[in-house]
């Protein structure tokens, strides 16, 4: 294994961790978004 | 093999600026997944220290009135607060209506105090003159466009006195009140809110990192005299006195709920000379504080110093690198339809193809992360996230980011001519405000 193919399985990966990363963090602004939650924006005295 | 060197430096380089982001993304998330669903509860504090709120106001007769019928109508003890309200070198009315304001029935028995200065040092020398008439135990700072909501300064005291020994100031953040005008402040709305909802948090959430905005903050008025006050003259006096703040151990905390309302730039023009003040005064504070990434200095001086090198210089550069790159290849690619056989100065062959392809794909996700924090950003705030601001959003990564470069190399360009030829740079040029 040369040393372009051993950085190009090291970046596929990197990358990849990267890909999930950012699944999870749209999953969770879907649930942000989507939170119904009467009290958001709310002031209570 | 330089080829593949430089396209290795560039993955490198995206993937720093990637786990930037995903940092503090990660960690913003984080904070609105908890706060989303806790109701913001104002309740009796267990003290009420008095605060010093000083306004320096230069030519400001458009917006003074509202600004300073608001501050008095905080929600915050009235004999509690001491305004100091600065009509500094005004050619204008902001003095007299000033008075006009303090005249009016119901603020009589306000501690108001109104000075006509004459001064240099610009919005620093207005806060260092402060600091000698002020006797509150903070000092809270409110721009002359900077409409405070209601309860902006009880967050602020709120949150300082969470553990007042510790954090020796506290910042809120300011909306956009003209960011349905034009393009411009709908992209400077949605930048702004980024940045304090997803930056500003962020940082806060996981690493206690908070920076001194312009306006609407508070902070220990014998700290500040203890440090020495302002730096006469600096362009970004808020950056500054937030790395000397960090330095001392302190922290600048967050307030995230203390809302003020403040005027953006409407045109091209206004909007460059704000932000290339913005820069320079950014540069200069980084330049002056590389030394620490290397000495003793506190951890969180040298992470904002890392974060502002990176920004500032490593990933500037590399997207104009990118740009050139870019123009140089279309310019080759329209000559090569008169003249045949030009061969475009910068591609990709079959030896670094696969390479080529994860770059593409780094930069998709760069703007996959670049639209979710907008539209994070903007879900946090009630209301605000529709279809139009992912367009928005999609639209602004090709324009409306791409003025940043050009501000950002004029302000390189001053800054380096300020220091070959000993040059005073530091013309604070003031933004125009607009009677809307």
């Amino acid at each position: 294994m040369d040393l372009t193919s051993t950085f190009f399985t090291i970046a596929l990966i990197i990358t990849e961790i990267f890909v999930v990363i950012t699944l999870i963090l749209f999953i969770c602004y879907l649930i942000i978004l989507f939170r119904v939650n009467k009290n958001f924006g709310k002031v209570k005295k | 093999m330089i080829s593949q060197i430089l396209m290795i430096v560039t993955l490198v380089s995206i993937w720093l600026s990637l786990i930037m982001e995903l940092i503090v993304i990660s960690s913003a998330t984080l904070f609105w997944l908890k706060k989303s669903q806790e109701a913001t509860i104002v309740k009796k504090l267990k003290r009420y220290p008095l605060i010093t709120i000083v306004v320096p106001a230069h030519n400001e007769e458009i917006v003074i009135s509202q600004t300073v019928r608001a501050i008095l109508n905080l929600n915050y003890p009235a004999d509690k607060i001491e305004l100091l309200l600065f009509a500094d070198n005004c050619q204008d009315d902001t003095y007299q209506i000033m008075q006009q304001v303090k005249n009016l029935p119901e603020y009589q028995t306000r501690k108001i105090q109104l000075i006509r200065r004459q001064g240099t040092g610009g919005k620093a020398g207005v806060l260092n003159d402060a600091l000698k008439l002020a006797h509150g135990e903070y000092l809270g700072i409110y721009d002359a466009d900077a409409i405070p909501e209601k309860n902006a300064l009880y967050f602020l005291v709120a949150k300082v006195l969470e553990d007042p020994a510790r954090q020796i100031a506290a910042f809120g953040r300011n909306k956009t009140r003209n960011a349905r005008q034009n393009f411009l402040t709908k992209y400077i709305n949605q930048e702004i809110v980024v940045t304090q909802r997803i930056q500003h948090v962020g940082l806060w959430n996981l690493f206690k990192i908070g920076r001194i905005p312009g306006t609407n903050f508070i902070i220990n008025r014998q700290f500040v005299e203890k440090i020495g006050g302002w730096q006469n003259g600096a362009l970004t006096e808020d950056t500054d006195i937030s790395f000397k703040i960090m330095q001392s151990g302190k922290l600048i905390a967050l307030a995230y709920n203390s809302e003020a309302f403040q005027q953006e730039p409407e045109s091209l023009k206004s909007y460059y000379y704000q932000r290339k003040r913005w820069a320079k005064g950014n540069y200069e504070v980084v330049i002056s504080n590389f030394k620490h990434l290397f000495d003793l200095s506190n951890w969180r001086v040298k992470l904002e110093t890392f974060y502002y090198v990176c920004t500032f210089f490593w990933f500037n550069a590399a997207i104009i690198l990118s740009d050139f790159i870019f123009l140089a290849n279309v310019v080759f690619l329209l000559i090569s339809t008169f003249i045949p056989g030009i061969v475009l100065p910068f591609t990709f062959s079959d030896s670094n193809i696969y390479i080529a392809q994860l770059l593409l794909f780094n930069w998709m996700i760069m703007i996959l992360l670049y639209l979710l924090q907008i539209s994070l950003a903007m879900a946090t705030q009630f209301g605000q996230m529709t279809s139009e601001q992912i367009w928005l959003a999609l639209a602004s990564y090709f324009t409306y980011t791409q003025l940043f470069i050009a501000v950002s190399v004029a302000a390189v360009t001053s800054v380096t001519i300020d220091k070959l030829f000993h040059r005073q740079g530091n013309n604070w040029v003031k933004t125009k405000r607009f009677n809307n």
